[in-house]
């Protein structure tokens, strides 16, 4: 059977996410997957159960005229824009491909990307919870969402370019706040398909590499499709009702709170420098600086190592003494107890990330139907 | 190999769709629901919850609350019909200790069933879910 390909350019937020919750609450019975690529008008999206204020400079969009969202998948806060390609693949609940551990759906999904960046020249693979690396540098983020129906939505988001400066002004994620305004230090964990295959790779480009790459992966014929009548009542009624709302923007977040800590330690192999995430008992990121000498790929261990991990400090010290026995070599005078208490001592020093002033008021408004 | 029993409770009965458990508090009365290990082991480590709060009225199928684990996100749908009565609140507050006690102090809502005698024929007992599970999320137990 083919899959359903449907495209979109310069959609809102609101009516961008409500057409993939749509097709994904739909998605159900003898349903064909459902591809969708499209580019979003300039906006910020969060994570489903991020603190919005945390995340994004409110008052920068709100000037800018700039939309935020909340997605229905996890992760964390991401700019979209005529630059950056999302994906959605939905797949029907009984579908052979939403089958098995979660794990297994995500690398299946994440392979028409992978061969898709491949059809371009660029080498990629899927790394930890939900990157695609492409020589240790993220060049997409990757989430998955199953709804009630047990329909699958399998969303990317891929960098055919980016203006760091213009993310620094829209987020507030804690990788930019740990760096600075040092662009050097985030291109480093940034790589575009314009640094990669040429400067003048278009969206189209992008767009076609990624079909032939579901179309090699999956050994399927696309057809190109809108949504039925059906799909479009519901992905009108779920952008008015749930997507339009100041509700699910900005108060369905977690009760759990972010809090960031940070540590300084100097050691033989030089300065460790350490930001903390944690939301509860949970470590939601931690991210290494300073002017120590370490391989890129120790480093992204560790860090993806401790990443959704138990704020416990032994558990810790277990994790990254075995990440550090992996890659023994990389860590240059730096042992892992050094690493150990740098980590703790920014879990011990969280507090709950700085505030803004933040309001719905300064949310700039999707005119429905724009 | 690890025992079948501990892994999927025997004392309980589990959706056969999403893998929730529900469990009988007192006989007649109210009813527990929580998130199996098969779900936790795959998902990964819970960092998020949201869930309905008390008098809300749902059915089978219905959402009453949504996860963000390690490697997924999704709605909890809950196996039976009725009124939420209580919800976790500890495990709101530390949403991972859904997947470090999923049985017992990882339970997620108390509902007053509204269809109990019916839909506990649709529900499976803890072998007949196992068979029912995919291959791939089955791990290595001993049914016996």
């Amino acid at each position: 059977m083919n899959w359903r390909l449907l495209e979109d350019e310069a959609v809102g937020p609101a009516r961008g996410l409500a057409v993939d919750d749509a097709l994904t609450r739909l998605a159900r019975g003898d349903k064909s997957p459902a591809l969708r690529l499209y580019t979003y008008s300039s906006c910020a999206l969060i994570g489903r159960f991020q603190h919005i204020a945390d995340e994004i400079n409110l008052d920068y969009c709100g000037r800018q005229n700039i939309p935020v969202n909340r997605r229905p998948t996890g992760g964390g806060a991401i700019i979209m824009g005529p630059d950056q390609l999302g994906i959605a693949l939905v797949i029907p609940s009984e579908h052979p491909l939403a089958t098995g551990s979660v794990q297994q759906v995500m690398c299946r999904c994440a392979q028409g990307v992978v061969d898709g960046l491949a059809n371009l020249g660029i080498h990629s693979e899927l790394f930890g919870k939900n990157d695609l690396l492409v020589a240790e540098r993220k060049i997409a983020g990757l989430g998955l969402y199953r709804a009630k129906s047990g329909g699958v939505l399998f969303h990317a988001s891929v960098l055919l370019d980016l203006d760091i400066q213009y993310m620094l002004k829209v987020l507030r994620t804690a990788l930019y706040r740990t760096s600075g305004t040092d662009l050097s230090k985030i291109s480093e964990r940034i790589c575009t398909v314009r640094i990669q295959a040429g400067k003048d790779t278009q969206m189209s480009d992008l767009k076609n590499a990624v079909q032939a790459g579901y179309q090699k992966q999956f050994g399927i014929e696309f057809e190109s499709a809108v949504l039925d009548d059906r799909e479009q009542m519901v992905c009108e009624q779920i952008e008015a009702q749930q997507y339009s709302t100041e509700k699910w923007i900005f108060d369905s977040h977690s009760e759990v709170r972010d809090y960031v800590g940070d540590s300084e330690l100097r050691t033989a192999g030089g300065t460790l420098e350490v930001r903390a995430i944690v939301a509860g008992k949970t470590i939601k990121s931690i991210y290494f600086g300073g002017d120590f000498i370490a391989s890129d790929n120790a480093v992204l261990d560790l860090e993806e190592s401790l990443r959704w991990h138990i704020r416990d400090s032994q558990r810790v010290q277990k994790t990254v003494f075995d990440s550090v026995e992996r890659n023994a070599e990389s860590w240059h005078r730096i042992s892992a107890l050094d690493l150990t208490v740098a980590v703790n001592a920014a879990l011990e020093r969280c507090l709950p990330a700085a505030p803004q002033t933040e309001s719905g008021a300064c949310f700039a408004r999707e005119v429905a139907g724009a | 190999m690890a025992k079948l029993s501990d892994w999927l409770p025997e004392d309980r009965l589990y959706d056969g769709g999403s893998y929730l458990w529900v469990k009988e508090k007192s006989e007649g009365g109210t009813l527990q629901v929580g998130i199996g290990l098969p779900t936790v082991e795959s998902f990964g480590e819970l960092a998020y919850l949201s869930l309905l709060e008390p008098g809300e009225k749902v059915s089978r199928g219905d959402s009453i609350g949504s996860m963000e684990a390690a490697k997924m996100t999704g709605e909890i749908v809950s196996p039976v019909s009725g009124t939420i009565v209580e919800r976790n609140e500890t495990v709101l507050d530390n949403p991972h200790k859904v997947s470090d006690d999923p049985y017992s102090g990882g339970w997620l809502v108390a509902l007053e069933p509204e269809f109990w005698d019916s839909e506990k024929g649709e529900l499976h007992d803890s072998v007949s879910l196992y068979e029912l599970l995919p291959e791939e999320l089955r791990g290595n137990h001993n049914t016996r």
